[in-house]
């Protein structure tokens, strides 16, 4: 139990995926536009990056590991992503309409989502067996939605605001996240993490 | 079903082309890689025992301590020969930092001396927690023959068992202290229980 | 004469990282030292070079439909075997970059390039766009992790530079400097630029991976 509490604050809050750990910022600067479009974007990552850990690092233990191929990992996890993407959009699309309809757009994006394979690495790399892979895929979701959800908030106020001409669109949109990661710094050591 | 197949085949192909590729490549590096492992290890061994000839893996490490490698933070254990006659020992250490496992080697000599200390590998943030690599921080645990457990403490105190943390990274230091703290405990159990000879 | 266009396209006027902004993940993560940032750039580059060169030369045989499997199969290949080198022959760049080099997998530049350029010109144009891209990319970093390395260690390459001028802000090397001068180098820009690219520009301009347009990329595999 105090395991699973340190893995999800260590993953949502100290060690952020976008904002202390730079994976995932491209659809974290893409689409943070809108809340709505951020909280889709974010629920369809936590699905997708929840199954793939899980997935990942069991095909890993069975299949790569034992048999000396751990090499072969940065190729396989990105095809069992992909496809796994692919899967989870077909199912979706047959079985939930309604969620596709929330999530489906934004599927396909995952695929190259650096923070998905990231994850993936980083279970291999930290050595959790599959439960806490499995958790720490689901909570490094919640926290790359945290920060999108929390950046467009920023972002729906900065639409208002009188900035220099050559600063407007993407600068600016770096220096508000530049101070949002500052606020994330302030967890740096809770818990001792 | 031409629509099908095609495809299929070339995925197929390219797949096992990359994948072969792979293999050679990793046919290839591997012993290198392996190589400049241990070369990485000797040369961390050396500079924190510099007078050793020669080291010597302790193999039955695990009876000695007690405690399976899992469940403590020192992984390896070395014997440092000169003119075949062991001088001290060097350990390799694995603890877990702010930001990922630290690996560290520490040199201990017969009288408890600590010869050395080196930083093998971190993932600490840099500029704050990989200062515990730099001076003046790591200085402090070289050279002490410590009667008493390793402390931190702000400014550092006069005793050379307290230890002054790289500041705001209170996290990073504790753990290269605890790190140091153990090898000199297992240390002493090596040396009673016939590491010696 | 298209051969030198195309290289300093990708340096200058169509720079992956402040003008097309690919692959902010690496240039964000990486750029704590000037170091870290050229051993990314000549890793991003190569892989570029090696992915451009295979792909245009296989652009007839790739059917349509399964070309993304294909290239990512390809690209992931490549970064595999300079992951292998790396961690042969330069153990510390290895250890330094650590999981980003694996990540270089989902790096935009290389899907877009391989979608953008490389399956629709020849090998040997392929390859120039690889290196103009690559060392765009690289000089980006560069730029980059030299400001983060001088305001926040006082270094360049590990050189003491700036010791008795001023202490050095810890926080540039730390994430929330990265966004700040990313940001603001972009404004600098922009600024002095004719034309304001990012203006409008997020990652729905990448053409592919973070994108809209990204849209049923990846038929099956």
């Amino acid at each position: 139990m105090n395991n699973i509490m340190l893995i999800a604050i260590s993953a949502i809050l100290v060690n952020n995926f976008v904002l202390s750990q730079f994976l995932g910022i491209c659809p974290f600067l893409g689409v943070s536009k809108k809340l709505d479009t951020a909280l889709g974007m974010g629920g369809a990552v936590i699905f997708v990056m929840t199954i793939s850990s899980c997935v990942t690092r069991a095909i890993y233990d069975l299949f790569l590991n034992p048999y000396g191929l751990g090499y072969l990992n940065t190729i396989t996890f990105i095809l069992i992503i992909a496809s796994l993407v692919q899967f989870v959009e077909v199912v979706l699309k047959k079985f939930i309409p309604s969620l596709y309809k929330a999530l489906g757009i934004y599927l396909p994006l995952i695929t190259t989502n650096c923070a998905v394979l990231g994850a993936a690495l980083i279970n291999i790399d930290k050595n959790y067996n599959v439960l806490n892979s499995t958790l720490y895929g689901f909570f490094s979701g919640v926290g790359f939605t945290l920060a999108l959800v929390l950046f467009a908030g920023v972002r729906e106020k900065l639409e208002y605001s009188d900035i220099p001409e050559s600063l407007k669109g993407l600068p600016i949109s770096l220096i508000a996240a530049s101070l949002v990661s500052m606020a994330f710094l302030g967890f740096k050591g809770l818990f001792g993490i | 079903m031409r629509d099908i197949i095609k495809p299929t085949i070339v995925l197929f192909l390219i797949c096992t082309i990359v994948t072969l590729a792979l293999a050679l490549t990793n046919y290839a590096t591997k012993d290198v890689i392996s190589e400049q492992t241990r070369i990485q290890e000797e040369s961390a061994r050396r500079e924190v025992f510099s007078e050793a000839e020669n080291f010597e893996e302790i193999e039955e490490l695990d009876s000695i301590i007690g405690i399976t490698s899992e469940n403590r933070l020192v992984k390896k254990a070395f014997k440092c020969l000169k003119a075949e006659e062991v001088i001290g020992r060097v350990y390799s250490i694995e603890n877990k930092g702010y930001g990922g496992t630290i690996s560290i080697a520490v040199g201990i000599d017969n009288s408890g001396k600590t010869t050395g200390v080196k930083i093998i590998s971190l993932s600490e943030t840099p500029g704050l927690g990989s200062k515990v690599q730099d001076e003046p921080f790591i200085s402090q645990l070289i050279g002490i023959s410590p009667k008493e457990v390793l402390t931190v403490v702000k400014g550092g105190g006069p005793k050379e068992e307290e230890i002054d943390a790289v500041s705001g990274a209170t996290i990073s230091s504790k753990a290269v202290i605890e790190a140091v703290q153990e090898a000199i405990d297992i240390d002493n159990k090596v040396k009673e229980k016939g590491g010696e000879s | 004469m298209k051969a030198i266009k195309t290289l300093t396209n990708g340096i200058l006027k169509e720079n992956p990282v402040f003008r097309l902004v690919l692959g902010t993940c690496p240039t964000l993560a990486v750029t704590t030292s000037a170091k870290n940032g050229i051993g990314m750039g000549l890793a991003t580059t190569a892989v570029l070079m090696g992915s451009n060169l295979v792909i245009s030369l296989l652009r007839k045989v790739i059917p349509d439909k399964v070309r993304i499997p294909a290239y990512v199969t390809i690209i992931s290949g490549f970064v595999t075997i300079i992951q292998m080198l790396l961690k042969a022959y330069l153990p510390d760049l290895d250890k330094a970059l650590g999981i980003y080099i694996p990540l270089i997998v989902v790096n935009c530049i290389i899907l877009a390039r391989a979608e953008m350029f490389a399956n629709k010109n020849n090998a040997i144009l392929s390859i120039i766009d690889g290196i103009g891209m690559g060392i765009g990319f690289t000089v980006a970093l560069l730029t980059i992790g030299t400001v983060r390395e001088l305001l926040g260690a006082g270094t360049w390459f590990g050189i003491t530079i700036t010791k008795n001028l001023f202490d050095p802000a810890l926080i540039m090397i730390l994430p929330p400097g990265g966004f700040l001068v990313f940001g603001i180098i972009m404004g600098t820009i922009n600024k002095f630029s004719s034309m304001n690219l990012t203006k409008n520009k997020s990652c729905s301009s990448c053409p592919l991976p973070c994108g809209a347009a990204g849209k049923g990329e990846v038929d099956e595999v």
